[in-house]
């Protein structure tokens, strides 16, 4: 059965568990509250460690090839990945970014340290700064695996003989493995204090080719393919060309892939966010005012379904009023609407589920209100 | 058609999944109630030491850890958000903190890695088999040269190919103390902590370039245990996300691809390690989030449905008002609605007379323990 046949299956799994969905835009509290700072430079980025080889296999024997860097390459590697940390956090409207090249020019954490202890800097606007240290290791082995395996022969004419035999077949593979490690910690100037510190480590490892998997590692990949790959909001947040899986990312780009992941994280924590999220429209009842609720025509479908609702209350039909409710911001309304068609429907998930968003979005509202009201919008 | 298993088995997993998994905060084990600020001075390497592995072994240090391992405890910290972290106690801008309220942390550790690629020759022996057996004599013939083949194998006979392998393995001990800035003084006893990691990808399994008694010694308590049924558990959770959120998906980076087949490096085994201590760590000194999966228990559909979608409080609300007495399901996802709240005194309450009702419930103590602290 080919990947091919595999792909279906998965995506028919999928499928089974996706229905039509409208998509929201909500606004997320940070996690670590950075009270009234507002004003943030980018300081600078420091490879600690930095290891890149190709390596070959064959027979058992192994040879390792170090990749050199030169001392421009490896400033423009610890560039690549501050400017993801720099866009990420242009992003967000609720940093102000200070473009001052001051503190990113001092090579180090310690310098930096030193630099702000001592007030020893020009630019007065900045309240905080940004700095970094990265821990590269990546890997590209090309090799062959040795497996006996069994081949069918079957003799041809009037004869009844099929025979197997074993033979040794080498599998060869090329496979990729990366490590970033990405530490990244916001300093606040005066007080000093260390506001937000993180550290995430990011992992890669793709294999093409290679000998026939067993059932385990099949199981496995399933579970693997179907995760795979962010969808629209990679491509929309990573500018990702689309690939092929049999070709592997050269080091540069997953170099950039791996740190964009560990800067989007480190933003969500520092920075109210906005994030996407992709709701079920309930597929039973009003067929107009589900695709009016689809289409993002929240005002319409909240006319259409109040009428339809009014004459026949109908629990899919409540839930999607409610989410036309929720969408433009009518928590209120949106809380009473899916409660009523709960009232219809006890056992439906997705009423529940529409409740318990609610629920959640009016349990963060303080927290994003100061967290708003601190920072102000630029 | 073990294809169609595959996916079936996945399907029946996301329904083992817990029914809900919610985030409890935890205050550290260790009392520091007059700290408020805490300076993280650099980790201390030691190179040439003696780190500690079950069984009365041990190896010698090799690699430095300090930074990484300082930049993860910095990171529980900060995520704990019970001190104000200091970049240093003296030449601060701004108003200086008393020093009685400041404590200094520090660390020594010892850390050990190793690596070897190679290759394991095995010998094979090589079959032609007749396929279509149709008598029981043909059938034990075949059975016959298999075993034959395979003890020839063992016992050194045969064509001899080397299998490549990669193996690596790491060890770190780490020992943390706290001491006041104001006089130096210990606040609490060292926190040590032993960990290591051992992994051989491919070649002859059980051979080991480590010596046996080593690898051994390696074996217990080994960090690297894998649980494929925790791993496909998540699944399900991951496939909803990417759908519902696909912004948080990628933050966490569920997107990458992860070939187990591709031997993890050493720079795996450094974050693995750091990790794990400097939550152990975070555990003890400083309050932290702790996930927990619970299950509910049967009893009133709508009020599950409820707690499974996040509604806590309509599920409260449902629930009080149902006829006093509760039955014991009822009343057990009572608590577990608060506990999700994180109103732990309502949870404790609740537990607690469910425990009153059937003092032998093994449900409600588990779920008492659970809240008591």
């Amino acid at each position: 059965m080919s990947r091919f046949t595999w792909g279906l299956l998965a995506l028919g799994f999928l499928a089974a568990s996706c229905a039509p969905q409208v998509q929201l835009k909500t606004l997320r509290p940070a996690e670590v509250d950075t009270g009234g700072i507002r004003r943030v430079a980018v300081g600078p980025f420091e490879i600690m460690g930095l290891n890149e080889r190709l390596q070959s296999e064959r027979n058992g024997q192994w040879t390792t090839q170090p990749v050199q860097l030169s001392a421009a390459q490896k400033q423009a590697l610890s560039d690549q990945i501050r400017a993801q940390v720099v866009a990420r956090l242009a992003a967000t409207p609720y940093y102000e970014l200070i473009y001052t090249d001051e503190f990113a020019a001092l090579d180090s954490d310690e310098k930096l340290q030193a630099v702000i202890a001592a007030a020893g800097y020009r630019d007065r606007q900045t309240q905080a700064v940004i700095s970094g240290r990265v821990w590269i290791e990546l890997v590209k082995t090309d090799g062959a695996m040795p497996k006996k395996t069994e081949m069918d022969f079957v003799a041809g004419g009037r004869s009844d003989l099929s025979l197997s035999v074993e033979k040794m077949v080498w599998w060869p593979y090329k496979a990729l493995r990366g490590n970033l490690t990405l530490e990244l910690k916001m300093t606040q100037l005066v007080p000093t204090e260390v506001v937000a510190a993180s550290i995430d480590t990011r992992r890669y490892a793709h294999r093409i080719g290679g000998e026939p998997l067993d059932f385990l590692d099949q199981i496995r990949n399933v579970a693997q393919d179907m995760g795979e790959g962010g969808g629209e909001a990679e491509e929309s947040q990573f500018n990702v060309i689309e690939g092929s899986d049999q070709v592997l990312p050269s080091f540069e780009q997953l170099t950039g892939i791996l740190a964009a992941s560990v800067a989007t994280d480190f933003i969500r924590k520092i920075s109210v966010t906005e994030s996407r999220q992709a709701l079920s429209v309930a597929t039973g009842g009003d067929q107009r005012g589900k695709l009016l609720v689809e289409a993002g025509a929240y005002g319409m479908a909240i006319d259409r379904l109040q009428q339809v609702t009014a004459q026949a209350p109908q629990g899919d039909d409540l839930y999607n009023l409610g989410l036309a409710y929720e969408a433009s911001g009518e928590y209120g309304l949106a809380r009473l609407t899916y409660r009523e068609a709960l009232k219809l429907q006890g056992e439906n998930p997705l009423y529940a589920q529409g409740l318990g968003r609610i629920e959640r979005m009016l349990r963060q509202k303080p927290r994003l209100r100061s967290q708003l009201s601190d920072k102000g919008t630029k | 058609m073990k294809y169609l298993w595959v996916i079936l088995g996945l399907a029946l997993l996301s329904g083992c999944a817990p029914d809900l998994t919610i985030y409890a905060t935890k205050p550290g084990k260790l009392q520091l109630d007059q700290i408020e600020y805490l300076v993280v001075e650099p980790f201390e390497d030691q190179t040439g030491v003696v780190i500690d592995l079950p069984q009365g072994l041990n190896v010698k240090s090799n690699a430095a850890l300090g930074p990484l391992l300082r930049a993860q405890v910095l990171k529980g910290l900060s995520s704990g958000g019970q001190y104000r972290l200091l970049p240093d106690h003296k030449g601060l801008q701004g108003v200086q903190p008393a020093l009685g309220k400041v404590a200094i942390l520090r660390a020594k550790l010892a850390y050990f890695e190793m690596e070897r690629q190679g290759g394991d020759q095995q010998f094979h022996v090589f079959l032609a088999k007749k396929t279509n057996t149709q008598s029981v004599g043909e059938l034990l013939a075949v059975t016959a040269g298999s075993a034959i083949a395979s003890s020839a194998e063992r016992s050194g006979k045969g064509f001899k190919v080397a299998h490549p392998y990669v193996e690596r393995a790491a060890a770190l001990q780490v020992t943390f103390l706290l001491v006041s800035a104001l006089d130096g003084e210990p606040l609490a006893a060292p926190i040590t902590k032993n960990l290591h990691f051992h992994k051989k990808w491919g070649g002859t399994e059980g051979s080991s370039m480590l010596d046996p008694d080593l690898e051994a010694a390696f074996g217990v308590d080994n960090l690297n245990v894998e649980d494929l049924w925790a791993e496909l558990g998540q699944v399900d959770d991951r496939l909803r996300m990417k759908t519902q959120n696909p912004d948080e998906y990628i933050a966490k980076g569920y997107h990458l691809k992860e070939d187990v087949k591709v031997p993890l490096l050493l720079s795996d085994l450094r974050a693995r390690l750091s990790r794990e201590a400097a939550q152990a760590l975070t555990q003890q000194i400083s309050q932290h989030q702790v996930p927990f999966a619970l299950d509910l228990s049967g009893g009133d559909g709508v009020a599950i449905n409820l707690i499974k979608g996040g509604a806590f409080n309509e599920a409260i609300n449902r629930l009080e008002a149902l006829p006093a007495p509760l039955d014991a399901g009822d009343q057990y996802n009572l608590g577990v609605a608060y506990e999700a709240m994180g109103e732990y005194a309502q949870a404790r309450r609740k537990y607690g007379a469910g425990l009153d009702a059937d003092p032998g419930s093994s449900l409600f103590k588990q779920a008492l323990q659970r809240v008591q602290n």
